[in-house]
């Protein structure tokens, strides 16, 4: 018998044995790991303390009878390692993504509450003209509807530069509008009710080519709320 | 001689711990040394069990019973050092 060998197999069979109890009581206790990786990582450690098991018995020269199961168990060490790091580190990355969906969801929460509160029309037009977004305010000036089609709303009136005619479109933004860059030009919204001066503001929305997508377009009625008021009267 | 089952486990090893040494290095486990320590002390046991078939046996055999003992200590510390850790920060998961 080699002294040395088996007091290098006793401390293997410690080591492992300590480590797949640390390891399974941890789990237990903490649950911070996810279940498939735990077990195979607490596999690959149940195999090693049956070889460093196995190793002692034959140092000692009790048995050799396990040899040949523990060198085929052994071949599965190194699998159930990597996979459970693989399993561990999916994991991970989900869990990531998860946090930063939820980041982005609040953010994107807390950012529509500062737009619809926000004492200023703002709306999103696409190519032509259409409104695909718009803030409660201007959803109560330009007196917005939802709207079936692929756009948000539809309008009573029409969005055009001041004293210009209106257009037979039936887009709540004149065209003109849509890819120029505006900044605080006198505007009307036009309808059946009568004409209220706007100042707008507008900046082109454009892919990565280039290519217009439509404008961000924010408004501020140039009359007084005793003016508007009394032409909302007017048109009930 | 050295066995078949020997050979394999040698083959997978040194095919598969360069994966797993890349996949601890981007993993937020605490232990990743150690763990890493095992895993080598692990494979330069498989090659000492191969190699004890072919030369100076009884040193290689000591040399590959000293790699388990250095693997288990080296797993045994990382569970440790895992265990500590998560006590400390609680719930979630890694």
């Amino acid at each position: 018998m080699n002294v040395v060998v088996v007091i290098f197999d006793a401390a293997a069979l410690v080591a492992f044995g300590s480590t797949l109890v640390t390891g399974g009581l941890s789990y237990i206790r903490n649950r911070r790991m996810s279940v498939v990786p735990a077990v195979l990582i607490l596999a690959a450690m149940s195999i090693m303390t049956f070889v460093a098991l196995s190793n002692l018995l034959e140092s000692t020269g009790v048995s050799q009878a396990v040899d040949q199961v523990e060198d085929l168990a052994e071949i599965l060490v190194f699998p159930l390692i990597g996979y459970a790091l693989y399993a561990l580190n999916v994991s991970g990355q989900m869990d990531r993504v998860r946090t930063a969906n939820n980041a982005l969801q609040a953010e994107h929460a807390m950012l529509m509450n500062i737009v619809d509160t926000s004492p200023v029309g703002i709306v999103v037009v696409d190519d032509i003209g259409n409104a695909t977004f718009a803030n409660h305010f201007a959803w109560e000036l330009l007196e917005l509807s939802e709207s079936d089609g692929p756009q948000c709303c539809l309008s009573a009136g029409v969005v055009v530069p001041s004293r210009a005619a209106v257009p037979e479109s039936r887009a709540v933004f004149d065209i003109s509008l849509v890819g120029r860059k505006v900044e605080n030009e006198a505007w009307d919204y036009v309808s059946p009710h009568g004409r209220i001066p706007l100042q707008v503001s507008s900046t082109p929305l454009k892919d990565r080519d280039g290519r217009v997508l439509g404008s961000v377009v924010v408004f501020l009625p140039l009359a007084g709320r005793g003016a508007l008021n009394a032409l909302g009267q007017d048109s009930q | 001689m050295f066995q078949a089952s020997e050979v394999f486990q040698l083959a997978l090893a040194i095919v598969l711990s360069p994966l797993i040494i890349r996949s601890l290095t981007q993993s937020k486990l605490p232990a990743r040394r150690n763990i890493a320590t095992g895993l080598m002390s692990l494979t330069a046991a498989y090659v000492l069990t191969v190699v004890e078939g072919f030369a100076a046996e009884e040193l290689m055999n000591a040399l590959e019973h000293a790699a388990y003992a250095v693997a288990g200590v080296a797993f045994a510390l990382s569970a440790r050092t895992m265990s500590r850790f998560w006590s400390r920060q609680g719930g979630g998961s890694t």
